[in-house]
């Protein structure tokens, strides 16, 4: 039996996004942790990269976290998708998710999460692709709201709207990454808490945490999701009320580039675990489906 | 506004090939939003280019770092990913450094690129089956290699002659292991389905190829008598 995401007092806990830099230190530690979350496009082919995922499934929970599938094209690429079922079927994952955004452009793999206008259009094209995506993974998935750095002229939908319909309408469940409500709030000049707010929140079924880079463009200040470096502190206090919020959900520390130490990863998970007064973390896996 | 497909190659064009941003698509001003794509181009190259680097960690430490940018630029504008894994990109790699006119003046460069691609390759390559690859060289390109890579590797002379070389899959990691010309048409001719030489291959053929490569080869009949695998 595994350890998973739910601990003895019925709070979700926090995992860490697993890199390969740190796959042997983590194989030594072993640390106590609910979950792992892995790029699933990383691990589709055989050797180490998949091995390193049959030697820990025994003891951890893993989450499928995909970047490829792109909701938001104009086509989806069922061949990927098999692909990722595949994996899904090898390491039967707690969580798969993806995001709401376009990596596919007139048959190019931009691996770029690129945003999409949030129209009717879109919006129709999203639900189709994301219940052909369920329906060939078997099993529900989690569509994370992108980082923007601008917006359509043409949408005609709030993005909260949008990703609220998604989910009603196909049953897919949301990835909140607060660090990208934070993002994508700022760059368009809104409040970050009432982003959360608005947030779709009973949908919400898994919680990222990541750092971001503020950068000068032109006359504006943008913040860009970059994975590279600690959360910072506004983050961290719209983390407390999300993670009041969104009670049910689990929440993940990603950091993908400029990797520090595992040790780090661990500590900014022990954090969100402390903000959200969790303690305890060991359950059974059936009791957190 | 343009249909959704044509929306997304217009978009595509202003990544790949830095043509502008259809005006009005973007909210702000035309050049707030040429500046704001900037971001989503500029994350483009270099996460490839970084995927480039460490797959193909040799070949560009042979060059500057400011050079293989270079390439691996013209290489991602002139034949960008086509698949969602990241460790599948990179194939093409060395014939396009092989035809690329200024990479001429470093021969050698293609053939340590192609020989990174098979070590790449061969490490993802799935559990059973065909994890094993071979090239030659006209240049000691595993020399030049592991100079390239590891400071203390000594001098390499690169006019030293062709090397053969398999590539193959020894625990989790990938092997180099210098193989005769023999050696080398045997692989050859079974993988491209050809008759195998008329001669018996000599004896030591044996001990060149590992035996778990040869156990491998061995639905071939003519094969399995002469190396009784």
């Amino acid at each position: 039996m595994y350890r998973s995401i739910q601990p003895k007092t019925g709070l979700p806990a926090t995992g860490i996004g697993l890199r390969t830099r740190h796959y042997n230190a983590f194989r030594s530690r072993r640390p106590e942790l609910p979950f792992i979350e892995v790029h699933a496009e990383n691990h589709l082919a055989g050797g180490m990269m998949r091995r390193m995922l049959h030697e820990l499934r025994p003891d951890y929970a893993i989450s499928l976290h995909c970047v490829g599938m792109s909701i938001g094209s104009s086509t989806l690429d069922a061949a990927h998708v098999k692909r990722i079922r595949t994996l899904v079927d090898d390491i039967d994952p707690l969580l798969v998710s993806d995001h709401l955004s376009v990596s596919v452009l007139d048959g190019v793999y931009t691996n770029d999460l690129f945003p999409l206008a949030y129209t009717e259009e879109a919006l129709d094209l999203a639900c189709l692709h994301v219940d052909q995506v369920q329906s060939l993974l078997g099993r529900q998935l989690l569509v994370e709201n992108p980082s923007r750095y601008f917006s359509y002229a043409h949408s005609t939908i709030s993005e909260p709207q949008f990703l609220e319909a998604l989910a009603e309408r196909t049953g897919c469940g949301l990835l909140c990454d607060v660090n990208n409500v934070y993002v994508t709030a700022l760059n368009e000049g809104q409040d970050p808490l009432a982003a959360l707010v608005a947030f779709p929140s009973r949908h919400v079924r898994e919680l990222h945490l990541a750092g971001h880079d503020k950068v000068q463009v032109g006359a504006d200040t943008i913040l860009i999701d970059t994975h590279d470096r600690p959360v910072c502190a506004d983050v961290w206090r719209l983390f407390e009320t999300a993670g009041a919020f969104f009670e049910g959900a689990p929440a993940l520390v990603e950091w993908d580039s400029e990797l520090p130490e595992l040790e780090v990863l661990l500590e900014e998970a022990a954090r969100a675990d402390a903000i959200r007064n969790i303690s305890k973390r060991k359950v059974t896996h059936a009791a957190a489906r | 506004m343009l249909p959704l497909a044509e929306q997304h190659r217009a978009i595509r064009n202003a990544l790949l090939l830095g043509h502008a941003v259809q005006p009005g698509l973007i909210s702000g001003s035309t050049d707030a939003a040429e500046l704001r794509v900037d971001i989503h181009r500029n994350h483009f190259f270099r996460s490839l280019t970084k995927s480039l680097a460490s797959v193909f960690p040799a070949t560009s430490s042979l060059t500057s770092p400011r050079f293989f940018a270079y390439c691996a630029h013209e290489f991602i504008s002139t034949q960008p990913p086509t698949s969602p894994c990241l460790f599948e990109y990179g194939a093409t790699f060395a014939d396009f450094i092989r035809s690329f006119p200024p990479c001429s003046g470093l021969p050698y460069l293609a053939d340590v690129a192609m020989l990174e691609w098979l070590v790449h390759e061969v490490f993802h390559a799935p559990d059973e089956g065909n994890d094993f690859r071979f090239m030659q060289s006209r240049f000691p390109a595993h020399q030049i290699w592991r100079a390239a890579l590891e400071p203390d590797a000594p001098a390499v002379d690169i006019n030293s002659g062709t090397a053969h070389l398999l590539v193959y899959r020894e625990g989790g990691d990938s092997s180099i292991l210098v193989i005769g010309p023999e050696a080398y048409a045997l692989l050859d001719s079974c993988a491209k389905d050809l008759p195998l030489p008329q001669e018996r291959p000599p004896a030591t053929l044996g001990s060149t190829i590992p035996p778990s490569i040869l156990a491998r080869l061995s639905g071939n009949a003519k094969l399995r008598e002469d190396f009784d695998v």
